[in-house]
């Protein structure tokens, strides 16, 4: 009973129709998730709007996207068995392919397509050495069958193409492999940094951790610091360079050091390090009335473009603080702005709420001191921060090769177009009727066009040779 | 858009729309001056197109591969790129220029709607996988235009055939059926395998940006939805015999999966759009 439906099980598996119905519901699967928005990339405003104006999709959204739809138990075993059909579907075809001698492919002469016939002017003999002089040319495998008189050829050629065939499935069970890799071993977390700040390459300094895996290393624990933050821009506005100075340290121990840009990422030991993000941070001194120092520090503000705004609280003064900044500032009549991106003139507006309340609003530059309230709020200081994003992924190798694999192998597989040829050459009084027929695996009507291109060379060479000096007299 | 670009963009729209409009008179008032006129005008727009791309690449100092715009303009020029390229092996490809010029001019049109404005090229498109990955993206989209473009030719002269009335028909300039079959045969492959080098190039660039292969983003979904719909395709034609009007509409029907990639960008959020 076993052994019966392990044998049912595998002609299933190795069937046509599962390998194009299992493509098909795997695209079908990634249609539904994939015509769904990313709702990881929008904001929590936006987020909130969808959920309150299209509570239906908010909720599919939520719950059918494609990554959670491939985590999910029930869907992988759609890709488990497609690694299993492909590995079985392998081991037949090599089965039956490695064992195989001499040429292959149709037997019976109906089983040719595209037929051309010319008669030349030569005895049986000369035709036949000419023919398999044309054919060996066009490197076509030959085998010769005599029979009642007459010559027959029988040949073959692009039986290579199989193994491209092979390296295309076998980069598929690769990227499978890759994945797994992956899934078992990919550390993924995101740190900030301010400039000038020193924090512990361990996971208790993440800001997050996206993934760990069960198999993933631990991180080294050495110090990781931001020396400094730059940011180009063209004609006042358009980014074309951003570069986070980072340095790492084990102790006094100097480790390594490295600009990372965008596309740029730090390689230390297995791990890299991106920039994803930046900000600026300003470092601002609340005092009361009495002059006391209540808060001293640096904030990390979302606050990189000029239209951006962020707020901090100061919990224990129930005081919130809203910063609209302008790192260019300017003002045109009543309207202010920023002429760049860039802190060339840094102001920032500040919005003091005390539980709530709304109690003074005012523009500050950078070192400047203004009363908010009970409170005098400085502008201190203005750094950048930026935001990293920590990986470790030895899947990422697997999924390279994988990618080789599959272009050699389809590039191969096609560009050697399997054909078979069936040429027999029949005397008759003092000319040789010779007929060519063929089978194009996967392009029948050009391979027509084949066959009287061989045709016309046969009479191309017959001509030639009688052209020769004493070839003809 | 500078005035150089400016003047060569409009020139090949019209270019288009001539050829587009003289194809269709020769075509089906089987007037065969309007159609070699026509098919000399696609070679002489080409041109001008190219000159558009030029000078596009010149004024931001890059491959024009940032938005909407510069994509499209791109994009429609590696359409007709493939398609004149085929006619090394189509004879009678003059005539499916009626169906390809206007995949063209919509294409230009969406683009031209997006606004043209001059940017250097930010820090994140600054990658040399960049520029191979869309290289191979139009490559593949193109090819797979084409086999599309051949699908429909195929499938309006089978029924113009199957009705008695190829004779009449303006089908009958289109080439044979056994050789258009054989041809979106190839086109799929070429498409399937530049395909699959963008697939790879996008995510070596994914990696060396954000730490990740892939992430399922909506535009990186819906690429392997295409790859797997021309997969499967293949996987027909290969070993279930699919030909022919089965084939034809195969190809008419996976177009669909790079639509919505193509023009999908700018409707479905994702870190693609975000880059956009």
């Amino acid at each position: 009973m076993a052994a019966d439906i392990i044998r049912r099980l595998n002609r299933f598996l190795v069937s046509r129709r599962f390998a194009v119905w299992s493509l098909v519901a795997l695209a079908a699967v990634f249609i539904v998730g994939g015509t769904l928005p990313d709702l990881t990339v929008l904001s929590e405003k936006e987020l909130s709007q969808l959920e309150q104006s299209r509570p239906v999709l908010f909720w599919v959204s939520s719950n059918l996207q494609v990554y959670q739809l491939v985590r999910s138990p029930v869907f992988l075993v759609l890709p488990g068995a497609i690694w299993l059909s492909i590995a079985l579907c392998m081991v037949r075809r090599l089965r039956r392919e490695i064992p195989r001698t001499g040429l292959s492919g149709p037997a019976r002469e109906a089983d040719f397509e595209g037929a051309a016939s010319i008669s030349i002017d030569q005895p049986l003999a000369s035709v036949s050495e000419r023919i398999r002089q044309v054919l060996q040319m066009h490197r076509w495998r030959l085998q010769e069958i005599g029979e009642n008189g007459a010559v027959q050829y029988y040949a073959h050629k692009g039986a290579q193409g199989f193994w491209g065939s092979v390296v295309f499935h076998v980069s598929l069970l690769v990227f499978l492999l890759g994945a797994i890799a992956s899934i078992l071993g990919r550390f993924d977390a995101e740190m900030v940094l301010t400039e000038g700040q020193t924090l512990a390459f361990a996971e208790d300094q993440m800001l997050r951790i996206n993934g760990k895996g069960r198999l993933s290393p631990e991180l080294p624990g050495t110090q990781v610091s931001l020396d400094r933050f730059e940011s180009s821009f063209v004609q006042g506005k358009y980014p074309v360079d951003y570069a986070a100075h980072l340095k790492l340290m084990d102790g006094p121990l100097f480790l390594h050091e490295e600009a990372v840009r965008v596309n740029q990422p730090l390689k230390y030991d297995r791990w890299q390090i991106f920039l994803h993000r930046y900000g600026f941070a300003p470092r601002f001194e609340i005092r009361d009335e009495l002059g006391r120092l209540l808060f001293d520090g640096f904030v990390n503000l979302v606050i990189s473009r000029p239209d951006q705004t962020d707020y901090f609280e100061v919990p224990h003064l129930r005081f919130r603080v809203e910063t609209r900044f302008f790192p260019d500032y300017e003002k045109q009549g009543e309207v202010a702005g920023s002429r760049s991106p860039t802190p060339e003139n840094p102001v920032m507006r500040i919005r003091a709420l005390v539980d709530g309340e709304l109690v003074e609003e005012r523009e500050i530059s950078l070192g400047e001191t203004a009363q908010f309230g009970a409170y005098r709020i400085t502008f201190a200081d203005l750094r950048y921060w930026a935001w990293f994003g920590i990986v470790y992924d030895p899947g990422y190798g697997l999924i390279v090769i994988a990618f080789v694999l599959c272009v050699a192998g389809l590039a191969f597989r096609f560009a050697v177009s399997e054909k078979w040829l069936h040429v027999k050459v029949e005397p008759q009084e003092t000319t040789s009727v010779v007929s060519l027929s063929g089978r194009s695996r996967y392009f029948p009507a050009l391979f027509e066009r084949e066959i009287g291109d061989i045709g016309a060379q046969l009479q191309f060479r017959t001509t030639e040779s009688e052209a020769k000096p004493g070839s003809n007299q | 858009m500078n005035a150089l670009e400016n003047i060569f963009l409009w020139l090949s729209v019209l270019g288009y729309i001539l050829t587009f409009v003289g194809m269709l008179i020769g075509l089906v008032f089987d007037k065969e001056r309007f159609v070699n006129v026509g098919s000399r005008l696609v070679v002489g727009t080409f041109a001008l197109h190219t000159l558009a791309v030029i000078s596009r690449w010149i004024a931001t100092g890059h491959m024009p591969v940032m938005g909407v715009y510069e994509n499209s303009l791109l994009g429609a020029w590696f359409v007709v790129f493939v398609f004149l390229l085929s006619g090394r092996w189509i004879a009678a490809r003059k005539s499916l220029s009626v169906v390809v010029v206007p995949v063209a001019l919509v294409m230009l049109g969406n683009g031209i709607m997006s606004g043209a404005e001059l940017e250097p090229l930010s820090p994140v498109f600054q990658s040399n996988w960049l520029f191979v990955h869309v290289i191979f993206a139009w490559l593949a989209y193109g090819s797979f235009f084409i086999a599309a473009c051949l699908g429909t030719g195929f499938l309006w002269r089978n029924r113009a055939e199957a009705g008695g009335r190829i004779e009449s028909s303006t089908a009958r300039k289109f080439p044979d059926l056994d050789i258009m079959d054989d041809l979106i045969f190839r086109f799929v492959i070429f498409g399937f395998i530049a395909d699959t080098v963008m697939i790879a190039t996008g995510s070596i660039w994914a990696h060396g940006l954000w730490g990740r292969y892939w992430g399922w983003d909506p535009i990186e979904t819906w690429s392997l939805i295409t790859w797997l719909m021309y997969g499967a395709a293949l996987h027909l034609r290969i070993t279930m015999g699919w030909k022919d009007r089965k084939m034809a509409w195969l190809a008419v029907g996976s177009i669909a999966t790079v639509i919505i990639s193509f023009f999908g960008i700018g409707f479905i959020s994702g870190v693609h759009t975000q880059l956009m």
